[in-house]
């Protein structure tokens, strides 16, 4: 049977518009209603356009009213792109075509095409991206505004690759339009679900061994890339956290955790809380679930299904959402995905990095020890 | 732009957000939306997070048809069939049925797959945006379940129509507008739709007034009134002579003298005006904000010495303006607050 | 009132076999209203003397739902028969069937809903949600099917049988298949092979329409073949048309033809 309870994770199309609003110079519009507009202009918090459709508009097609807004935007943006949402899409009506203007790049995501990641994915395809084999830096992509790791994994990236001004990063997204024409080949993912799919592959940065691996396989291209010194961090790092979480398995038990978010975000979370305190990992449930996850991972994309898991595990501690938090309010609680609502949040925090791997131990055990 | 139809509000959001905001304020009820999972989570979210800011905890309890690509060219119909039964099984106190924009321009017919589904619902008009905007939502979601209203002879009460649940002092206007009445010895006996059990819906007919949240809602009240023939006030009382004359007003529908009621609001707002004598003279300025009241800013001047000018400390008038004397008093802190900053 | 709908495969015949039904029904005292259902708007062209009128989506365009009044969309054509155009946008944009909806909710708002007969002069085919429109929420009670003898349109004549069994299976549903009618191309034999198709599909033939240059005739005249040529064969058949769809008590729920079926019926006339 079909669970039909309320969705926990947002349409393609908001996946499309936090990808566009990361970069800088897009003006970026959602072709839709002013109902579709409003969720990711709030939760996003950046400026995008809309042209606030009505029924009329549906009847007698919606073209000119695009092309006047894209025409207004075109005079304060290098390039401006449309984001089209369920009903436009359905009528069919062609939105490619804007006569002459702004440069215009046109992202059919509706959201019942599917999910967030997808419509994140589906913009990426349609940005006209050129490698450029010369350019000195590294490409460093699965950034995405609406991530709750979005700012502190962008400066915690900074600071691993640009320490000393050894290497030119260029985040995605979160990095000027006039970039994307001329990209470096080597690519290093924040998030492998949101891997935008350019150039070549050397690693991750989630995770402290994953960093320093990731950092090593570019040497090659980099000389004075500062691998030691981050070497003798990470392992400083290590040390710390084997300390305190010594200190916390003296007094306590391991804990059983239930990780919700992401499938990538989750998985290494899993991983990170298994190896340093030895916890007991009851379900990794994730928003994003797909063909190849690994076994361990189950689709927790539905209320009832979270409520499922934790009604049959209740356990010690939860990563994820405020939807997590409400469900099971007496639990200890790390904030790990979005909605993260009824908290303050106003500091970057990252997730990869040395940083993010201390940051996270740190909530982690924070928050077991405030139960 | 020629001349492009200004009969609804571009920017004012989805009928689905309006809806849902009343038919998940039924504690017991379920709200289905026929549509794709993304209509279902923007609202959702946006729910929970007011929620969460009105310490209401948890989650509103909505249920989703899911459409997909497939549905879109195939029709979604059986979708929802299949949606209601799972609902039922929960057995909750009412199924409410929206229907999103998608489900509306493929032309999916919602109230005929619910009439004959076998599973007693109430569908709510909505079609995402084509049926219009948020106060659209709200309207449609009020006559629809007044449906679940039985008739009955006036007893005496008040039934609240339509209080905004979105709102962040929606319970400190219900507490105003109750304490009111109380001035008149009248009881609210039902708060249609706020934080009540979709039984509570059926005591709907029997009450002697309704007093509607906003003018916006005057259709709704001229329903009511149509089929139970219940007499409605158009909205919560306004600044102070407002209410004055809803004190006045509700005990002429109801039959109670209101001339206690009265001298004793009054009293009230004398000493309101001698506990804010410090802002006497202060020069404000009004932002343009999205709602204004002539008769609120003249009433400021008058009994509270404000000097409206241009180049006086901003201020706003909120977004809906404050009800009572007592919504009143806690603009006017907001106010000296801003005076003395 | 007794609100009919006309359905059929496009270039059929649907908008002169309508606007002469309404035209002969005028003739004998009734109040008529044709509504077209169509964006190329000329159901009720003949109507009203060669005439495109304002359609209700024009209307809604340049002014805005709220703003129309019943004399803005309801124009007077032949004998009184009330015409009324639904429009649409430009072929290629925006969403037809959405104004057909949306035209139903304003004539239904302005009341103009009303008269003795309504005759929905609709769209080729059930394309979607949009053009059952007149055949959902109890708005065209009896449903008539305009169709020659070539296997098109028996095929797009089928296609709508299976809209009008979905649709009248449902407890509102009361939207029911009245009968065929015959539109003649010329083909040997049409007439029973359209007979034989209405009686497969549970239903029976109406009338008969053979060709006749009359009505290309009338139409280069602008008007319809009732005002053109009142004392024409031809207009005696649309009046007889018109006369057995008044008389029509026979309302059937069709059995749609399996696309074999329907090949190998047409097949058996071809032979012959």
């Amino acid at each position: 049977m079909r669970d039909c309870s309320a969705a926990l994770w947002p349409c393609a199309m908001t996946g499309a518009v936090s990808c566009l609003t990361g970069l800088e110079g897009i003006g970026v519009v959602i072709h839709g209603a002013s109902g579709c507009y409003f969720y990711p202009a709030t939760i996003l918090r950046k400026k995008i356009h809309c042209t606030f459709l009505v029924e009329e508009d549906i009847i007698f097609g919606a073209g000119e009213r695009l092309r006047e807004l894209v025409g207004t935007l075109g005079k304060t943006h290098d390039v401006v792109a449309v984001v089209n949402t369920c009903t436009p899409a359905i009528i069919g009506e062609k939105i490619e075509d804007m006569g002459e203007g702004p440069s215009v790049i046109v992202i059919d995501s509706p959201g019942f095409l599917g999910s967030y990641e997808e419509g994140f994915l589906a913009a990426c395809r349609e940005l006209p991206v050129g490698i450029d084999p010369g350019h000195p830096g590294v490409l460093v992509d699965g950034l995405s505004p609406l991530d709750p790791f979005y700012a502190g994994n962008c400066l915690e990236t900074l600071r691993l690759l640009g320490r000393g001004g050894a290497m030119e990063p260029v985040l995605f997204s979160a990095c000027p339009y006039t970039c994307l024409s001329h990209l470096p080949a080597p690519v290093i993912t924040t998030n492998p679900d949101l891997h935008a799919g350019f150039g070549d592959m050397q690693g991750t940065f989630l995770g402290i061994d994953e960093t320093v691996r990731s950092l090593s396989a570019l040497e090659h291209i980099s000389d004075n890339l500062p691998c030691d010194q981050v070497e003798r961090e990470a392992e400083a790092s290590k040390e710390e956290i084997a300390r305190v979480c010594d200190k916390y398995l003296q007094r306590h038990d391991p804990p059983t955790v239930g990780i919700f978010g992401g499938t990538a975000y989750s998985c290494f979370a899993a991983a990170l809380l298994e190896e340093t305190l030895d916890a007991s990992i009851t379900c990794v449930g994730s928003r994003n679930p797909a063909a190849l996850d690994p076994p361990c991972v189950t689709g927790a994309t539905t209320l009832d299904q979270v409520r499922e898991f934790l009604d049959r595990d209740r356990p010690d501690l939860i990563l994820g959402s405020s939807f997590e938090h409400s469900l099971a309010p007496g639990t200890a609680f790390v904030p790990f995905t979005f909605p993260i609502r009824g908290m303050v949040r106003l500091k970057a925090r990252p997730l990869v990095g040395i940083q993010g791997t201390l940051g996270l131990i740190e909530d982690v055990l924070n928050a077991l020890l405030d139960r | 732009m020629k001349n492009w139809p200004t009969n609804s509000s571009r920017t004012e959001g989805c009928t689905l957000t309006g809806a849902l905001s009343v038919s998940t304020s039924i504690a017991d009820g379920l709200t289905i939306i026929h549509g794709p999972d993304g209509c279902v989570h923007h609202n959702a979210s946006l729910l929970h997070a007011l929620w969460h800011e009105n310490e209401e905890g948890l989650f509103p309890r909505i249920y989703s048809t899911s459409m997909t690509e497939a549905d879109v060219v195939f029709g979604g119909e059986e979708r929802l069939v299949e949606t209601l039964h799972a609902a039922n099984r929960l057995h909750p106190g009412v199924i409410c049925v929206l229907s999103s924009c998608v489900a509306a321009v493929i032309g999916d017919d919602v109230s005929t797959v619910c009439d004959t589904a076998g599973v007693q619902a109430v569908v709510i008009t909505t079609g995402g945006f084509l049926g219009g905007g948020f106060s659209r939502g709200v309207s449609e979601a009020l006559l629809a379940l007044s449906s679940l209203g039985r008739k009955g002879e006036g007893n005496g009460t008040v039934n609240l129509i339509g209080e905004k649940n979105l709102e962040y002092e929606a319970e400190a206007n219900y507490e105003e507008v109750n304490r009111l009445l109380a001035l008149l010895g009248a009881k609210v006996q039902l708060r249609f739709v706020r934080k009540i059990p979709a039984h509570a819906i059926s005591s709907l007919g029997s009450a002697s007034l309704n007093i509607l949240r906003d003018p916006s809602l005057t259709d709704v009240g001229r329903a009511l009134e149509a089929r139970f023939k219940t007499p409605y006030l158009s909205a919560f009382p306004v600044g102070l002579g407002g209410t004055l004359a809803f004190l006045q007003d509700v005990g002429e529908i109801l039959g109670i003298e209101s001339t206690d009621a009265i001298n004793c609001e009054e009293r009230y707002q004398k000493n309101l005006a001698v506990s804010f004598s410090d802002l006497d003279g202060s020069a404000i300025t009004l932002d343009r904000g999205p709602v204004t009241s002539h008769v609120l800013i003249d009433e400021l001047q008058e009994s509270f010495g404000l000097v409206f000018t241009d180049q006086g400390i901003p201020v706003r008038l909120p977004d809906p303006l404050p009800v009572g004397t007592a919504g009143l008093s806690r603009l006017l802190h907001r106010w000296r607050r801003a005076c003395r900053a | 009132m007794k609100q009919i709908a006309l359905y059929g495969k496009g270039g059929i015949g649907k908008s002169t076999t309508s606007a002469n039904i309404s035209a002969a029904l005028s003739d004998t005292g009734l109040a008529v209203l044709q509504i077209g259902c169509d964006p190329k708007r000329d159901s009720t062209r003949m109507l009203m003397h060669g005439r495109l009128i304002p359609t209700v989506m024009d209307q809604v365009r340049e002014r805005g739902d709220r703003e129309i009044a019943t004399e803005d969309i309801v124009f007077s054509g032949y004998g009184g028969v009330r015409c009324v155009e639904a429009g649409g946008p430009e072929p290629g944009v925006g969403c037809a069937g959405r104004g057909i909806i949306a035209t139903f909710q304003i004539l239904e708002r302005l009341g103009a809903l009303s008269g003795d007969v309504i005759v929905y002069d609709v769209l080729g085919d059930v394309v979607c949600g949009g053009f059952a429109m007149p055949m959902r929420e109890g708005y065209a009670q009896e449903v008539y099917l305009v169709t020659s003898g070539e296997l098109m349109s028996l095929y797009a004549a089928n296609n709508i049988c299976k809209a009008i069994k979905r649709l009248s299976g449902r407890s509102r549903g009361i939207c029911r298949l009245g009968g065929v009618i015959g539109n003649g191309k010329g083909l040997d034999q049409e007439e029973e092979l359209v007979s034989r198709f209405a009686e497969r599909i549970g239903s029976s033939l109406i009338f008969f329409v053979p060709r006749s240059t009359v009505v290309q005739k009338a139409e280069l005249h602008k008007k319809t073949v009732i005002e053109y040529a009142p004392s024409s064969a031809q207009a005696s058949v649309y009046r007889k048309l018109a006369e057995n769809i008044l008389a029509n008590k026979r309302m059937d729920i069709p059995e749609p033809l399996e696309v074999e079926e329907l090949e190998e019926l047409a097949y058996e006339f071809i032979k012959d």
